[in-house]
């Protein structure tokens, strides 16, 4: 069976390399989309967008000149140099005069109804935010799934929420919702009272890593905060040194310490008779019976409670 | 493994590379024009992009269109003259602005659980202050406080400063606490202490419901660990091309932890210390140029535990004279890990990141003696130390090639090992410092993993996206009956924009894991039939589907739906059958450009089935856990509101789980366990309004309830259960209410 699956992996695989490579060479063969002409510039930059949007009603626009985008003294930000029309492109059309009932032209990025897709708005932002933390965005999750930059991050503002610890989860569980539901639960980390972020694991901006996470392995993530369980123990037990998700649910659980499951159970998926025989407990073991040590508080814990391993000469079995 | 990853993986992935160079340099040679034109603009503007695409800080980068290289492929404007853009209008803020928010909270109860990250667990009044501040000067200068809580232990402040664009340093400032239990007792004097002893007057017996001075001896303890982190950092931005940062970080964690403490067939919790302190440095430098850049690194995490052995008295007649067991502490570590990162973005059709990485663990912690009981010959060490090291690889590689607006192609590798090679030596162990017994050779795990993952995005219409991927993973193993496992990931993903109100996702994803189990490695004393889930072979497919609406111009609707079904084939005892289902349900709309609502309702469902056996001829056993979880919550905003009222918010949440375990028994007609419960909801409420120009008043209001039904704690006292002496912990069931009056002045 082993063998077997290997060849339908071979051949699976093959095709799907092989149907890659044509749908290359295919684009290769399609010419890139025709040049399109851009508008000009407006005649004075920002000067000629706050007639109109310096205004009351845009107050909330304003908000820019006190944030990291609007310093005029740093040439890298848009207002040291084309202004607003260093993210919003050209906008000498959006800003000439319209004739009675003619609908005034969009600006091309970023903004209702722009005319550039999303992919090319994040070109805008990527092509000075090109810094190593955004090193695996092409063909990262979020560039795939056609999440655009200003999804997440808020330009004209003083300071952007997503860069918040407080803030961030905010914005990230707006779209992952079931992570949203699970940090809601009786045992988690703390997202849900600010003292997390997202980002503390996860790297947004793109990571080969599984999960997108920031560290390069799960446990590595894990021993940023705990680095306690890193070891290496003399007795280790095998499957922490491997992945912590094997018995932590990371977002949420209705069991105490994230755990997946209750011990015993969460034990015997793994543990049948080696020491002592793996009773099924059943309700026979609960206070108003004949209470167990091997169901009730620690459970297996009671005695085995050093499972993320030993470094004690005789804890072999976890218990010293 | 790896040889089969040589065989098959590799060069088709190889292959693939190669072709997509290839495509991509002939892609470019069919544009020349495009290609000359994008030179010519480049040259034009190489001096300003290449400073601005070398520089970086997310929060500081900034640049624009000039810089795109996407843009670069479309007819431009000519270049505007931005020095007649006098900018007159911009109102740019320099000096102080910001606010500070200073007030009181009341705390209606004591209620611990409620305190756990938040630090309001007792009654009482406590100061309530948060600060924004920022000074800005026209040079760019800055300095940034941010803080929040900074009156309760939950406090967290953070101070940046520098000149934008070219330097940065900050500092920051942390506390997380963390509140398990304030209803435990103990008997045991210096409870969380690494010694913990009996009272003098203490008599010991062989079940917990025969201690004579057991209520006279209880004291309550609270289970409590408080987190503090101080760090600092800078980064230097300079023009010719470098970048430096570096990060400096130390944390500690003290307080006490329940911890199960055993004597053969006899235990005690105790409230065990924890006094940990972590620092970690980071250290990088970078070089980068207009299409690639390149990265080194170094990461340091030093762990220091400040408790070696954790001593206790045996409240139980100890067997053989065993009356007194030491545990070891997490041992001290070292982990140093360096780095090698870069990206080369040859155009859109072509990029390539990678890093790797090569780290290693030190752990050379002094061995406690095999034994503190004095009537048993303490046995001879082969060391005083394991004089641990694990040596860490890793490798990422990723290629990503747009060759037309239609199609993506990525293919990524990636590599992990873990190797553990700390000494193999023979301990004899004393059981629970009660007897002594074999000796046993320490198993120093390892394992290596590779990943091969090559995924197609083609944009069949301009509303119709398809995804296919595949990917294939190999993990080798020491020391387990599993040496080597395979597994087959196949995903499917359509997005589409029928109409563009209107937006659907549907992935589909099938898993298979083989694996090469030789049952002889299981040992004798396990059952035959086990199979451990992570290894075991399994066939997993999932599903996941979203749907957003926009059902107005201002009120959007957003469903998903996940189901995922886990078979482990071959397993008759173990972790046989996993399912989840969830399924949510999203509003969100906005009234103007001052008040907006969100909703939502989240429903999950975690089925597994658990089979098992007493013994190899003892009854055969099946569990079933199933947890149900229910999530809802809305909230609105204001804004602005009419008047002098600046701002009004309301939250609410509500979140519910069951959790149901049922155990089949053969020839067994036990009584079923109680449902696990755990209910909480919390609803937040504030208002603020202006009193003069730069004052506000704020008032808020925050009430919250938790409960919860946990039959492996509910009723079990100190001394319910006859061969544990338990610390009692309970379970919430409170209702709490937070007032609090702030003032916030703003400086402008």
């Amino acid at each position: 069976m082993y063998t077997c699956r290997k060849m339908t992996f071979a051949l699976t695989g093959g095709s799907l390399l092989s149907l890659m490579l044509l749908c290359t060479l295919v684009g290769a063969v399609e010419a890139a989309a025709g040049d399109e002409e851009l508008p000009d510039y407006s005649s004075a930059g920002a000067d000629t967008c706050l007639k109109c949007h310096g205004d009351d009603e845009s107050a909330h626009l304003l908000a820019l000149f006190d944030g990291p985008h609007g310093v005029i003294a740093d040439e890298r930000t848009p207002m040291g140099a084309s202004q607003c029309e260093s993210c919003h492109g050209p906008g000498g059309e959006h800003a000439a005069r319209v004739g009675f009932r003619q609908q005034r032209p969009p600006m091309p990025a970023f903004g209702p109804n722009a005319l550039w897709s999303k992919q090319r708005e994040n070109e805008v932002c990527l092509g000075c935010h090109q810094d190593p933390a955004r090193r695996f965005w092409d063909g990262g999750t979020h560039q795939s799934q056609d999440v655009s930059c200003v999804d997440c991050h808020s330009i004209h503002t003083r300071r952007d929420p997503v860069t918040v610890q407080s803030s961030q989860p905010e914005v990230c569980l707006g779209c992952h919702t079931r992570q949203r539901a699970e940090i809601h639960r009786a045992y988690t980390h703390p997202l849900r009272f600010g003292e997390m972020a997202c980002s503390d694991c996860h790297q947004s901006h793109g990571s080969p890593n599984e999960f997108m996470l920031e560290s390069m392995t799960i446990n590595q993530n894990c021993y940023q905060c705990h680095a306690e369980k890193r070891g290496p123990y003399l007795w280790e037990h095998a499957p922490v040194t491997e992945d912590c998700t094997l018995c932590h649910r990371t977002h949420g659980s209705n069991h105490p310490a994230l755990l997946t499951r209750r011990a015993p159970l969460l034990c015997q998926q793994c543990h049948s008779r080696s020491g002592h025989p793996s009773v099924g407990r059943t309700g026979e073991a609960l206070p108003d019976g004949s209470p167990s040590v091997f169901l009730l508080s620690g459970s297996c814990l009671n005695c085995h409670s050093q499972v993320h391993g030993s470094n004690h000469p005789s804890g072999a079995m976890l218990n010293r | 493994m790896g040889k089969m990853i040589r065989e098959q993986s590799l060069p088709g992935l190889l292959l693939t590379l190669l072709c997509l160079a290839l495509v991509s340099w002939s892609a470019g040679s069919q544009e020349p024009q495009q290609e000359q034109a994008s030179e010519k603009l480049a040259s034009e503007e190489q001096a300003s992009q290449e400073q601005a695409n070398q520089e970086l800080a997310s929060e500081e980068l900034v640049g624009g269109i000039q810089g795109s290289t996407e843009t670069e492929e479309n007819a431009q404007p000519a270049k505007p003259d931005t020095s007649t853009w006098l900018c007159e209008l911009c109102p740019y803020n320099y000096g102080l602005s910001g606010n500070i928010l200073i007030g009181a909270q009341y705390v209606s109860d004591d209620f611990f659980e409620f305190g756990n990250f938040r630090g309001l667990e007792d009654e009482g009044v406590f100061a309530d202050a948060d600060v924004d501040l920022q000074y800005r000067t026209e040079q760019a200068d800055y300095i940034r406080i941010y803080g929040e809580n900074l009156g309760i232990d939950s406090r967290t402040l953070t101070a940046k400063g520098g000149r934008q664009g070219v330097y940065g340093v900050w500092l920051e400032y942390d506390e997380i606490p963390y509140y398990r239990a304030d209803d435990t007792q103990t008997v045991f004097t210096g409870a969380g202490t690494a010694n913990q002893v009996l009272p003098p007057d203490w008599v010991r017996a062989d079940n917990s419901d025969e201690f004579s001075a057991l209520q006279s001896s209880l004291r309550d303890v609270n289970i409590r660990q408080q987190r503090q982190s101080a760090g600092l950092g800078f980064a230097f931005y300079l023009p010719e091309h470098w970048h430096y940062r570096a990060d400096f970080k130390r944390t500690t964690k003290q307080g006490d932890r329940i911890q199960g403490a055993a004597f053969i067939f006899r235990a005690s919790e105790l409230a065990a210390p924890v006094d940990y302190e972590t620092t970690q440095i980071n250290i990088a430098i970078g070089y980068g140029r207009d299409r690639w850049e390149l990265e080194a690194g170094y990461n340091l995490s030093i762990f220091d535990n400040r408790d070696q052995a954790l001593r206790f008295e045996n409240p139980f007649t100890g067997i053989f004279g065993a009356s007194l067991g030491e545990m070891a502490r997490e041992p001290d570590n070292e982990f140093h890990q360096f780095t090698l990162s870069g990206s080369w973005r040859q155009s859109r059709w072509l990029s390539l990141a990678g890093q790797v990485a090569f780290g290693f663990i030190d752990q050379d912690q002094q061995f406690l003696a095999a034994t503190v009981n004095p009537n048993l010959i303490n046995p001879d060490l082969p060391r005083t130390n394991l004089d641990g090291e694990v040596n860490t690889r890793a490798m990422r590689l990723r290629l990503t090639s747009n060759p037309f607006n239609r199609l993506t192609a990525r293919a990524q590798f990636t590599y992990d090992k873990r190797d553990n090679d700390s000494p193999r030596d023979s301990y004899v162990q004393v059981i629970t410092d009660t007897f002594v017994t074999d000796a046993r050779i320490n198993e120093p795990f390892s394992h290596e993993r590779y990943n091969v993952d090559t995924s197609l995005d083609y944009r069949l219409f301009s509303f119709l996206k398809l995804s296919g991927s595949f990917k294939h993973q190999e993990t080798k193993r020491v020391l387990q009956e599993v040496r080597n496992t395979d597994t087959q990931l196949y995903s499917f993903r359509i997005q589409a924009t029928p109409f563009h109100r209107l937006s659907l996702s549907v992935d589909l994803n099938r898993e298979n894991r083989d694996n090469d189990l030789d049952p002889a490695l299981l040992g004798p004393q396990e059952n035959p039939s086990l199979r451990r889930f992570h290894f075991a072979e399994k066939d997993r497919d999932s599903l996941r589907a979203t749907l957003d609406y926009a059902i107005l111009d201002n009120l959007y609707a957003g469903l998903y739906m996940e189901i995922a079904d886990e078979d482990y084939q071959d397993t008759q005892i173990g972790l046989s059958d996993a399912r989840d289902e969830s399924y949510g349900l999203d509003l969100s709309a906005t009234f103007g450009e001052h008040i907006s609502a969100h909703a939502f309702y989240a429903r999950e469902s975690l089925k597994a089935v658990i089979r098992g056996a007493d013994n190899i001829t003892g009854a055969a056993w099946q569990a079933q856990t199933d947890d149900d979880f229910n999530t809802l919550g809305f909230g609105i905003d204001f804004i602005e509101l009419p008047g002098k009222w600046v701002r009004a918010v309301l939250d609410f949440s509500y979140a519910t789980a069951d959790g149901d375990i049922r155990i089949d028994k053969q020839r067994s007609n036990s009584p079923a366990f109680p449902q696990l419960e755990t209910e909480r909801f919390t609803l937040e409420a504030s208002l603020e309004r202006e009193l003069y120009n730069n004052l506000n008043l704020r008032f808020a209001y925050l009430v919250a309830r938790l409960t919860e039904d946990d039959f492996f704690r509910d009723d079990v006292n100190p001394a319910t259960v006859p061969t544990l002496l338990s610390l009692g912990e309970g379970t919430p069931d409170k209702t709490v209410h937070v007032i609090s009056a702030t003032l916030r002045y703003t400086f402008q």
